[in-house]
């Protein structure tokens, strides 16, 4: 799904040129364009804070550019951009991990803080208890919460970018929605 | 915030929906998604500097060799020169001992002046790194991303 608003190309349109070696430069540029957005948005709500957004953007587009031969067609060109955002949010959240040698616990306190620190947060006080209920949420079903909630992914698109069963996300997202219930009613 | 315990998964959604929206409260900079594009294309198109080779060519065969070695130590096998590692066995490995992030690893094998200068260079990054595995018929990028071949 691309941004609304943008001259919007469908994946027939794009693939070809992005696989001219003449129109790929120019072509990968109008995909960068077209999801961006999308893509920025479903990694600063992994990362919360822009500056490490934009590193794992940038990476995300660099590492789709270098492997733009093995991308085969067989799902949408958003939903392979949604798999490398994913593994490399998970990626920076790891290495945050081992670099400062921090459980999972004090990663999600940390960018907890982060939320009622940041200038860039524009929420009012519900919105911010929900960004925070998130946070206490496992890595996997916040993501499913964050592609189902905030995207509005369907559970076959959110089961083709993390090669999960669309049973075991409908369980995740359960879980999730009912412990962001009982966070909110208890805070 | 209201009871919804009783409510089945959508209409919980929609209470939570309805209460709170599903708008992501957070901004971006001024222009940031105009100039985006551009930045990231500078990334892509530059070729990697090339004069950056020598400066880890010797101990990257070192480092190949320690990580070899350690994978030997932890898959102990009766006759290592007659079962070849698998890319699975390496990636078990990497995955068990959380060595993705190379820099580690490198820093292993490099004097603390090599260190100092690599990371003083703003041109090397933890890819420059992979890359020089790649060429080094480790392909990190292979056992570490089947997920992108689709």
């Amino acid at each position: 799904m691309p941004e609304p608003g943008k001259n919007i190309l469908s994946d027939e349109e794009l693939l070809p040129r992005l696989r001219d070696p003449e129109q790929r430069n120019y072509a990968f540029n109008l995909l960068v364009r077209q999801f961006q957005e999308r893509v920025y948005w479903h990694i600063r709500r992994m990362v919360i804070d822009h500056e490490d957004a934009n590193d794992v953007m940038q990476n995300t587009f660099v590492k789709a550019w270098r492997n733009l031969d093995k991308f085969r067609g067989d799902a949408a060109l958003f939903t392979w951009l949604y798999r490398i955002a994913t593994n490399e949010s998970l990626t920076f959240l790891k290495k945050k991990r081992q670099r400062f040698f921090l459980p999972i616990v004090d990663v999600e306190n940390e960018l907890s803080q982060r939320i009622d620190n940041d200038p860039g947060f524009s929420g009012d006080e519900i919105e911010r208890r929900l960004q925070q209920a998130i946070l206490t949420l496992p890595e996997k079903q916040r993501l499913v919460f964050n592609m189902k909630y905030f995207d509005d992914l369907k559970y076959d698109e959110i089961s083709t970018i993390l090669g999960t069963s669309v049973g075991a996300l409908k369980a995740s997202y359960h879980h999730a929605v009912k412990k962001i219930e009982q966070n909110l009613k208890s805070t | 915030m209201s009871d919804h315990s009783h409510l089945s998964e959508e209409e919980q959604e929609a209470a939570l929906r309805s209460q709170i929206g599903n708008r992501t409260p957070f901004e971006v900079p001024k222009d940031y998604f105009e100039s985006f594009p551009t930045k990231v294309q500078e990334r892509y198109t530059t070729p990697r500097k090339p004069a950056f080779a020598w400066k880890i060519w010797v101990p990257v065969g070192a480092l190949a060799s320690i990580l070899l070695a350690m994978v030997f130590l932890s898959f102990p096998v009766s006759d290592p020169l007659d079962s070849p590692l698998t890319a699975e066995e390496i990636q078990e490995y990497l995955e068990q001992e959380a060595v993705d992030d190379l820099d580690w690893v490198v820093a292993e094998v490099l004097t603390d002046e090599e260190i100092t200068e690599l990371i003083a260079d703003p041109n090397v990054g933890a890819e420059d790194l992979e890359d020089l595995f790649l060429e080094d018929q480790i392909n990190l990028s292979d056992v570490a991303e089947p997920a992108l071949e689709f």
